[in-house]
């Protein structure tokens, strides 16, 4: 039984949340930058 | 020559084109490629440390109770959340330069190895643009993690904060509850004020000496035989739980419903064979057979059942069993509601063999929190009474006769709570006296039943230093005059005022 499964995917989604949210700030630098 | 010069041109345009558009281009899609790789990668290795994906092994079995800490999973953000991302760092550490070095040394078996020929030249630079685009995505892949794991770290740490500010603001509000409804929890067997009851598990019986809200639970707890939840704080319904003593050398079962009413405690003095178990017997009968609108149940089993052992000598009118010299457990009742909120009432009947002598009379530390006192003198006891008796009935009493006199167990009790540090200006005390039926059977006038002539009466047998020392002490003091055997309609002499002066107690 994974006990802490809700908390684990909650985890999950943080990572995936964060990386698509660095992803955007850097793309978002980058595009600045070429302005 | 012109053809020549044009081709020329061409080449050089072509080549500096390729150098300065194309190649970047090339190397830019490369490292985009590796750190989607990564991202993947990163993803997957997360998936198994969480044990999301099928067919993965499960995660470790983080949070589960350690030695010494309590028989319960820990709360994901108290560990196991940080073990989680502990882990996945680790296998990161380990598993991307692997990645890296294996990468590199594919490009490097394919492009980059042979003899040193102009041929191979192509391979070489091909082999050179896909290493520094290996290195240049590895570059951008890391600065992505790293900006990723202190997010997923900073978030963490976020909702750490929330959990702490919500543990310390749930304790706070059922502390400032059982305040404001001035609910205390004592030990009825160590006598010591307890903070919070431990609970058992329902389920497979382990001992949780603090539920509250913490690194086990917020809410509830999971037990450690992962069959039961338990809730962390009597305003979430731990109070149907059986509740237990949380100190070690003590561990007694508490009354049930710990924590949800305001206790009563109360202490019977007396010397021994002064009648004291018999009166508490026949005043915890009454409080049973009470009527109106008063509701009486026993607080633990373990009453009704040592009631039901006291009650047959009663009803026999034998003598009830000498009290042993062990500390004694108090008899839990609840009692109520007349107008307010119920009470949980603890009377305690020692020896009487333990106030004559301080360092056992020490060990009652319940007097230290009791807040109303019953004071049994026998009347047998009292020389002028004794005198009285023809000697025939003094023979036949002398069995039942009190051992000490009252003043003496009552300068023991006096000298004793205040080295406690009692005030006993602030407590009440009930001076009872017993065996009036004895009296009435030996033709001796009983007083009557309001305080002010019992005072009286025992101002008159010569006991005016008690009856002063009683009333100089205590800061409320009424007298009663009982006597412990059922009359023909059930009730016994005196006990039913004695009750109603024992229930209007309260601190």
């Amino acid at each position: 039984v994974n006990r802490y499964r809700s908390w684990r995917i909650a985890f999950f989604v943080i990572a995936l949340g964060s990386a698509v949210v660095v992803l955007g700030a850097l793309l978002l630098l980058l595009a600045m930058s070429f302005r | 020559m012109f053809v020549t010069i044009v081709l020329q041109l061409v080449l050089a345009v072509g080549t500096v084109a390729l150098v300065i558009v194309l190649l970047p281009a090339v190397v830019g899609l490369c490292a985009l490629y590796h750190a989607g790789r990564w991202g993947r990668l990163y993803f997957q290795i997360l998936a198994q440390v969480l044990g999301l994906t099928a067919g993965t092994a499960q995660p470790p079995p983080t949070g589960q109770h350690r030695h010494g800490g309590e028989p319960a999973y820990r709360h994901y953000l108290f560990g196991p959340g940080r073990s989680d991302l502990s882990v996945l760092l680790s296998r990161l550490r380990t598993e991307l330069p692997a990645d890296f070095q294996a990468t590199s040394a594919r490009i490097w078996a394919v492009w980059m190895i042979g003899p040193l020929r102009v041929e191979a030249a192509v391979a070489r630079l091909i082999g050179l643009i896909f290493t520094y685009s290996l290195v240049l995505g590895t570059l951008i892949a890391g600065l992505v993690l790293v900006l990723v794991t202190v997010v997923q770290i900073v978030l963490g740490t976020v909702l750490l904060g929330v959990a702490f500010a919500v543990v310390f603001l749930l304790r706070a509000v059922d502390a400032g509850l059982l305040r404001v409804r001035r609910i205390r929890i004592s030990c009825p067997r160590c006598y010591r004020a307890i903070g919070y009851p431990a609970y058992r598990c329902p389920t497979c019986a382990a001992l949780h000496r603090d539920v509250r809200p913490g690194p086990y639970g917020v809410l509830r707890r999971r037990c450690r035989c992962d069959q039961q939840w338990l809730p962390t704080l009597l305003l979430l319904g731990s109070h149907r739980l059986t509740a237990w003593c949380p100190y070690p050398d003590c561990g007694v079962q508490l009354a049930d419903r710990s924590g949800t009413a305001t206790e009563t405690m109360v202490a019977v003095l007396g010397a021994s064979n002064a009648g004291k178990t018999r009166l508490l017997t026949v005043l915890m009968l009454a409080l049973l057979n009470r009527t109106g609108e008063t509701s009486v149940q026993f607080a633990d089993e373990l009453t009704g059942r040592r009631l039901r052992q006291l009650e047959p000598a009663l009803g026999a009118g034998e003598a009830t069993r000498r009290t042993l010299m062990e500390l004694p457990r108090a008899y839990s009742f609840y009692v109520g509601p007349e107008r307010g909120t119920r009470r949980l009432v603890h009377l305690f009947d020692p020896a009487g063999e333990r106030f004559y002598d301080s360092e056992r009379l020490e060990e009652l530390q319940y007097l230290r929190t009791v807040n109303s006192y019953l004071f049994v003198i026998d009347p047998l006891s009292l020389g002028q009474i004794w005198a009285e008796l023809e000697p025939s009935l003094r023979e036949r009493y002398d069995p039942l006769r009190a051992e000490r006199a009252p003043e003496f167990v009552f300068q023991q009790v006096l000298q004793n709570i205040e080295a406690m540090g009692v005030n006993p200006e602030q407590a009440r005390l009930a001076v009872v006296i017993s065996k009036a039926d004895l009296l009435t059977h030996a033709g001796i006038p009983t007083p009557p039943p309001d305080s002010a002539s019992i005072e009286r009466w025992l101002d008159d047998l010569g006991m005016d230093n008690l009856v002063r020392s009683v009333r100089h002490s205590f800061g409320e003091v009424c007298f009663f005059v009982t006597a412990a055997v059922s009359s023909d309609d059930g009730a016994a002499t005196g006990v039913a005022d004695l009750l109603g002066w024992v229930l209007a107690g309260r601190r």
